[in-house]
């Protein structure tokens, strides 16, 4: 049965990760403080206050807005949004409607199977949050901390086909959110948060049939478990002869299950109209430029360009392009080391990455400079120090901040490659152990490792495996 | 529903009670006004004069005339992102009739 | 002459050379209020006394105990040697739509009655670090919506100071009776339609709107934010002027505050008007309306004795050498009033959504059920008959459905309105024009109760100054003799942005050329009273 597909659009509220709220110099980020301890007149509505736009809100999302390729208008209004509700305390929110930042716009999707998904853009605009309602015995208690904190919020249009698609589309908008350093995308604490609109249609008809809206899902993996399980419903829905309303759900992440939300009674008429007490934004050329000089290349771009100029497997370029700091690392490292990328990407991915996990830092904030992991893996291919040592000093150059060599010399670390010093140490270990000695002349060679491994032991793991393995085995045979 | 108030030759307005006391409850509802009957009909007389005072607008050729929705042609500087403590909570809560817990604190929703 | 009746120039020299102190000033000026102004404006009452109808009630809360800490620090600060400001110990009021830290800032509604600001208008903050002392809040239309100051919650509400039987005018007209009575040299008042301009007609003193953006509208409780000046009421060109350089200049906490630098204002104020074109128009010489009985449109001549007070200005402008430029056309003046019914209903009822009884103001006492009736009872009962008609105005030209046919059809009528101004002061243009004189208002000031209610006739008031709001240029109302009923009559100029300068100066010599005429001499009744 698979004459249906799905037809979803998703709408996003990012936060924007700005010091300041987008109209008064109350600190942003209220996450984990008390209530109402970020507020002030302008916030709050008190009679008489002003908005005064913050700066740097207009520069990130015009550099998110260039990022989604779309077109940076060099004049965008703000508009008041009227409607009552006790979070938003002046009783409209300031927003833009008709002519917003940005026009148009697009995200390219890569999909598991290979190819890419674009997604549209059917809307980019800047507006201030609303405050927080809770539930208490029945009444309500309001928290303006949230009030005025800068979010952008942008449309796609129906071009997303499965709840897969839509995790995709919210993990690249995560990690394109990230990269570009405006804001923390992190949807479990709203800084993303997203709506689904899905509908269902024959495979291969070009219309659209009525939607569902789903709102308050606050992780990736919940917009993907619900946006399926919408959609599953409408199937049986549509083959049990009913039609698909036009409802509102709310997805109840611990039950699994949609519910419907009340109805709107009708399409809310907000009466937008120029804000008056703001004037438009005027983005000059010379601003943009200056703005651009901000704008990365893209994760997606970088991920193609690992690919083709250095050769990397498609597996690596996405690991490595996961997140800019660590790619930024992985470029700089290349550029010291620049005869063997995918050496460098093995490093990175098998190693560093664990160091990353572990320590919870992002690749540029280690003391293991990719200058000092390119000199660790010199060490290596020198033969200066082993394998096992080299990865041992990830860890030794992290802990101290100095310098790989710097820390061989001290710890006495270099391989030991002086064939007198490991057939000493090869006899000893012959002569302390006859039965293995006997057990190996008798055939069972396979003891060599075991032989091996006693000698690493006894020179602190220094000597060079392969001349050790050489000399056991010429000991051991004579 | 529309009702036309202007009418007839350019300087005769009819002056017919052009809005009914149903549009007047449905503004006074969308405004979360409650208003006596009495308010409601004196409304309904004072809102439809001032309609069909407005509709000499009507008059104008405005086709290719762009609206001025600010008349400042200037543009003033942006706020830099510098965050500044704001008031402390009992400036901004003293005026509120009922608070709890360091919150605002409302009836229950039901719309 | 009082210490009170001292224009604000005189005071700050002499508290600046420490003759008389800010203290003495002030009590003075404390005691005038005691004999002229009667009982504050308040909530709960019902009925005005026929005593309460000698006075004249500017007032809503006199903060004199704060006053006197004030003065007391100017004098103490003269003593020691410091310069408090160019407003030194001047005394004077605020119109209670602004807020200031730690007093009632009502708006003249029950709504905001209880509502203790904690925070402060940067143009009260601006006077009171230039030395000046705030003596209270005075009354103004509920919200500033109106023309005769009747539609305040707190009553008794202001009377004309020349005859109280009249309407100061509105919605300044606490602030512009205040000041002809001798209540504060100056008050800081706000203008959307000609709310300073109209009443400082009617009360006989000087009404400035300036250039939107000259003054900051922080802490202006708003009413059509696109359209609101704050400005200075005055006794004297001159007073207006200081107080105009005080309050003007860019406020980073309003974006739309122009950072157009302030030029000194009083170094050209002597300049005289030689040469000066002052251009005179038809279109404000007529008003049009509808009749509320028969719908029709009216057109009428103003009234007959401004109209001839403002020719004999041009007159005695002509004689101190300005070029008088008659039959200017000004073809959308009365198109400002239907196009300000719109527009600023939009702003007014977005303005006032705030108004919730959530945060601050009053809160029905009643048992509600839910939020929604919390909000319908608490603005039901919170605002007064004016601020109701305008959100419900406001909803109704805005909703989806009507705002192209409304909203935006106003907007476009806006700048052509706006392009009367430009074509006129083009410097390039057919006209060159510096200022052009207007009567202020097509008649004197009327009774108490005369049209109050009616929403459209109050509306005329307003007629000859709402097109500078709406085109966003500066303007001054003088006054300019009285009419046979005694009553002050008001003639304005109106200017190009940031022309206020240029005003000031015509202003100046229009008042000192006429500085000998008889009726100068002529005090309103409430003070004349007084020396009897």
């Amino acid at each position: 049965m698979t004459e249906y597909e799905a037809v979803i659009g998703l709408e996003t509220h990012i936060q924007l990760n700005t010091q300041s709220k987008i109209f008064c110099s109350c600190k942003a980020d209220s996450w984990n403080d008390p209530p109402n301890t970020n507020i002030c007149p302008v916030c709050t509505g008190l009679p008489g206050v002003l908005p005064v736009t913050n700066r740097v809100v207009v520069e990130k999302a015009a550099l998110l807005a260039a990022a989604m390729h779309a077109e940076i208008q060099p004049v965008s209004f703000f508009d008041r949004k009227n409607y009552f509700y006790p979070d938003l305390p002046k009783g409209y929110q300031i927003s833009q409607y008709d002519r917003p930042l940005a026009r148009g716009g697009y995200l390219d999707v890569p999909l598991p199977d290979g190819t890419t998904r674009q997604v549209t853009i059917e809307k980019l605009h800047i507006e201030e949050d609303a405050g927080k309602t809770k539930n208490d015995n029945g009444r309500r208690l309001i928290d303006f901390n949230r009030c005025g904190v800068p979010l952008i919020e942008m449309v796609t249009g129906p071009d997303l086909r499965s709840a897969d698609e839509a995790a995709q589309y919210l993990i690249r908008l995560r990690q394109l959110l990230r990269w570009l350093g405006v804001s923390e995308a992190d949807m479990e604490k709203a800084h993303l948060r997203c709506d689904a609109n899905v509908s269902i249609r024959m495979v291969g008809a070009d219309y659209l049939n009525p939607k569902t809206e789903i709102k308050n899902v606050n992780s990736i993996v919940a917009v993907k478990e619900a946006v399926q399980t919408e959609i599953e419903r409408q199937i049986r829905e549509v083959e049990a002869g009913k039609r698909i309303e036009a409802w509102t759900l709310e997805w109840d992440e611990d039950a699994g299950v949609l519910r419907k939300m009340r109805s709107k009674e009708t399409e809310a008429d907000y009466r937008y109209f120029r804000e008056p007490d703001l004037l438009p934004i005027h983005i000059s050329e010379a601003w943009l430029a200056h703005i651009l000089q901000e704008l990365p290349e893209l994760p997606l771009e970088r991920r193609a360009r690992f690919i083709s100029q250095y050769g990397l497997p498609e597996y690596d370029a996405d690991i490595l392009t996961g997140e800019r700091s660590l790619s930024d690392y992985f470029e700089a490292a290349v550029a010291l080391y620049p005869s063997d990328p995918k050496r460098v990407s093995n490093w990175l991915l098998n190693d560093l990455m664990r160091m990353l996990n572990e320590s919870g830092k992002l690749a540029s904030e280690l003391r293991l400079t990719p200058d000092y992991l390119v000199e660790i893996i010199r060490l290596v291919d020198a033969g200066t120090v082993n394998t096992t040592t080299g990865k041992s000093l990830l860890d030794k150059v992290e802990a101290s901040g100095k310098r790989p060599g710097e820390i061989v010399n001290a710890e006495g670390l270099a391989q030991v490659s002086d064939t007198g010093a490991i057939r000493q140490a090869a006899q000893q270990i012959v002569s302390a152990n006859p039965e293995q000695v006997q057990s190996y002349r008798k055939g069972k060679t396979t003891l060599i490792g075991w032989f091996v491994g006693q000698l690493m032991r006894e020179t602190r793991g220094k000597a060079d495996p392969q001349l050790a393995r050489s000399i056991l085995e010429e000991l051991l045979s004579e | 529903m529309r009702r036309q108030g202007f009418t007839q030759s350019r300087y005769v307005i009819i002056p017919a009670m052009s809005l009914t006391l149903e549009e007047v409850e449905h503004i006074a509802e969308l405004a979360r006004l409650e208003l006596t009957e009495a308010e409601k009909a004196r409304y309904r007389e004072q809102l439809s004069a001032v309609l069909d005072y407005i509709a000499r607008l009507q008059e104008l050729d405005t086709e290719n005339i762009p609206p001025t929705s600010s008349v400042l042609p200037a543009r003033t500087p942006l706020r830099p992102d510098v965050p500044r403590p704001g008031l402390p909570l009992e400036e901004l809560m003293k005026n509120a009739a009922d608070t709890e817990q360091e919150q605002f604190r409302v009836p229950p929703v039901l719309d | 002459m009082e210490l009170c009746d001292l224009s604000a120039e005189q005071i700050a020299s002499l508290v600046h050379k420490r003759e008389v102190s800010a203290r003495e000033v002030l009590e003075a000026t404390l005691n005038r209020v005691s004999l002229v102004d009667g009982r504050p404006g308040q909530l709960g009452i019902e009925e005005t006394t026929p005593d309460d109808e000698k006075y004249v009630h500017a007032f809503i809360s006199l903060t004199a105990e704060r006053a006197r800490v004030q003065a007391d620090e100017v004098d103490r600060r003269l003593a020691g040697g410091e310069d408090p400001g160019p407003l030194a110990g001047v005394p004077f009021t605020v119109k209670d739509i602004f807020v200031v830290r730690g007093t009632p800032s009502t708006a003249g509604s029950r709504i905001l009655a209880n509502f203790v600001a904690p925070y402060t208008a940067t143009p009260v903050e601006r006077m009171e670090q230039a030395g000046g002392i705030m003596l209270g809040k005075v009354n103004l239309d509920e919200f500033t919506y109106g023309s005769s100051n009747e539609s305040s919650a707190f009553i008794p509400t202001p009377r004309n100071p020349w005859n109280p039987a009249y309407v100061p005018g509105g919605s300044s007209g606490g602030s512009t009776a205040a000041v002809a009575a001798g209540e504060g040299a100056l008050s800081l008042g706000t203008d959307t339609a000609g709310s300073i301009r109209q009443p400082a007609a009617f009360c006989g003193v000087v009404g400035m709107k300036p250039t939107y953006g000259r003054v900051s509208r922080y802490g202006l409780i708003a009413f059509g934010s696109s359209l609101d000046c704050p400005g200075p009421v005055a006794r004297t060109v001159k007073d207006a002027t200081l107080m105009l350089s005080v309050i003007a200049g860019r406020d980073p906490h309003d974006q739309t505050s122009v950072t157009v630098p302030v030029p000194d204002y009083a170094s050209r104020l002597e300049a005289g008007v030689k040469g000066l074109r002052i251009g005179l128009s038809p279109d404000y010489f007529r008003i049009t309306f509808v009749d509320p009985h028969t719908g029709e449109l009216i057109e009428r001549p103003i009234d007959p004795e401004v109209l001839a007070a403002t020719r004999r200005a041009a007159d005695v402008l002509a004689s101190l050498g300005a070029e008088i430029i008659e039959d200017v056309p000004m073809p959308h003046t009365h198109y400002g009033i239907p196009a300000y019914f719109v527009i600023s209903r939009v702003e007014a009822a977005s303005n006032l959504h705030r108004y919730d009884g959530v945060k601050y103001g009053y809160r029905t006492p009643e048992y509600v059920t839910d939020l929604r009736d919390l909000y319908r009872k608490t603005r039901g009962q919170g605002f007064g008959l004016q601020p109701k008609l305008r959100i419900l105005m406001g909803m109704y030209v805005s909703a989806a459905q009507y705002s192209e046919q409304y909203y935006v059809r106003a907007l476009r009528v806006r700048s052509l309105i706006r392009r009367d101004f430009e074509t006129i002061f083009d410097p390039s243009g057919a006209y060159r024009l510096d200022a052009l004189l207007t009567p202020t208002t097509p008649t004197t000031a009327f009774t108490m109760q005369e049209v109050y209610g009616d929403s459209v006739l109050m509306q005329y008031a307003d007629e000859l100054t709402v097109p500078a709001n709406h085109a966003g240029v500066p303007g001054i109302s003088l006054p300019a003799g009285l009419d046979r009923k005694g009553l002050p009559i008001g003639i304005q100029f109106l200017g190009a942005d940031y022309a206020e300068a240029t005003l000031l100066q015509i202003g100046f010599a229009y008042e000192q050329a006429t500085l000998g005429e008889d009726w100068r001499k002529r005090k309103p009744q409430v003070v004349e009273r007084l020396a009897v």
